[in-house]
């Protein structure tokens, strides 16, 4: 099924965050170019991570909010940061079981 | 160095040496900076934090005139003046080598503060060698310093270590200003792209320039002989290190050129120019 996630994930328009790098990508395949933005995407990784107790918290309160609306599979949410080309992205999938009646 | 004398009451500057990464040059920096501030007549003491891995007396020539060390200090097995090595040619140069039949647990922050501050009204310059690594040594090393030189060279994995050394240096309130030496650098490899260059590590790591240092076999054998490549006239990067000894002073200093020359007689022409400069 990852796969098939994965091919979800590249189709979604927009991830629900992301952090502006403010680093520019050089084009030409040499050595030099390759180690800058290969080190350019490891330190934003770096430095954009979370602490194990701030991602345990984002992903209780994440719960909190989403299952005023929709009765989701908690056991099987997954929120991780992840590199895209040049950006980092929170990616979050969140099993929905149904949605909530209206009240 | 630390005698009864204490002419001046101005205090010393306190510069940690630090990397993150092993085995890029902290020790090498720090013998060389410090032997070269001494060489401009400043008071310097050298602290190895190294506790355990001590290389700092090696690359000065001095394991052989060991007697105490920082451990021994701290657990009052003796006082800090017996502990300071006096340099082999400078008198105003000496080193508190670290201990090596122990671990970094032997220190701790506040014992480093206690004793810097003792260093600190008889020197003009403590220079403290940090060891590899983010943990108490680390810790120890950062404890009393106001000022830090990162050590880096222009690999991937060496700058990301750094990139984490500079976070937390900067989290650090105590520490005003902190620079980069950029060690081991082969022009001949810049040139043909197969390196990163001098402003991709500034642009990565956003941190302003202390000095380069170009890959030399004079550190080598500098290393082998016991005597700062500082003191080696002719050695490109003894004059690297020099300027950059002279940089820490404060004064304004243009960076080397490194653009390397290909051939023995350029090389040999480059060596000439530079030293009628320098």
């Amino acid at each position: 099924m990852s796969w098939l996630r994965r091919l979800f994930q590249e189709l979604a328009p927009a991830p629900i965050t992301s952090v502006g790098t403010g680093f520019s990508t050089n084009t030409i395949a040499t050595p030099k170019n390759e180690a800058c933005n290969r080190l350019k995407l490891v330190l934003m990784h770096d430095r954009t991570q979370l602490s194990a107790t701030m991602m345990e918290t984002l992903r209780d309160e994440l719960v909190e909010v989403i299952s005023k609306y929709v009765e989701i599979d908690k056991d099987a949410l997954e929120l991780n940061l992840e590199g895209e080309s040049n950006t980092i992205a929170l990616v979050a999938n969140i099993p929905v079981l149904r949605a909530r009646a209206a009240s | 160095m630390v005698s009864a004398k204490s002419s001046s009451k101005k205090e010393a500057r306190v510069i940690v040496v630090t990397s993150g990464k092993g085995g890029v040059g902290k020790t090498t920096t720090t013998a060389n900076i410090g032997t070269g501030l001494a060489r401009m007549g400043h008071k310097v003491v050298l602290i190895d934090t190294d506790i355990g891995l001590r290389n700092l007396d090696i690359l000065m020539g001095l394991e052989n005139r060991i007697v105490y060390n920082i451990v021994d200090v701290v657990e009052e097995r003796c006082k800090l003046t017996q502990a300071l090595v006096k340099d082999k040619r400078l008198p105003n140069l000496s080193l508190l080598p670290a201990a090596q039949t122990r671990d970094k647990s032997a220190l701790s922050v506040e014992q480093m503060k206690k004793l810097i501050a003792q260093l600190k009204t008889e020197a003009d310059f403590v220079l403290v060698d940090s060891p590899a690594g983010i943990e108490q040594g680390f810790q120890n090393a950062i404890a009393a310093a106001t000022e830090a030189i990162v050590v880096c060279t222009p690999e991937m994995s060496a700058v990301r270590d750094a990139d984490r050394i500079i976070g937390l240096l900067e989290a650090k309130e105590e520490i005003t200003n902190y620079k980069l030496v950029l060690n081991r650098v082969r022009p001949s490899m810049i040139k043909t792209n197969d390196m990163m260059d001098i402003d991709d590590v500034l642009e990565i790591l956003s941190i302003k320039l202390l000095g380069v240092i170009p890959e030399d076999k004079d550190i080598i054998v500098s290393t082998n002989k016991g005597e700062p490549v500082v003191n080696m006239d002719e050695s490109l990067a003894g004059q690297a290190y020099r300027n950059i000894a002279r940089r820490v002073a404060g004064e304004d200093v243009p960076y080397l050129n490194l653009d390397a020359p290909l051939t023995f007689m350029e090389k040999v022409m480059g060596l000439f120019s530079r030293s009628k400069s320098a």
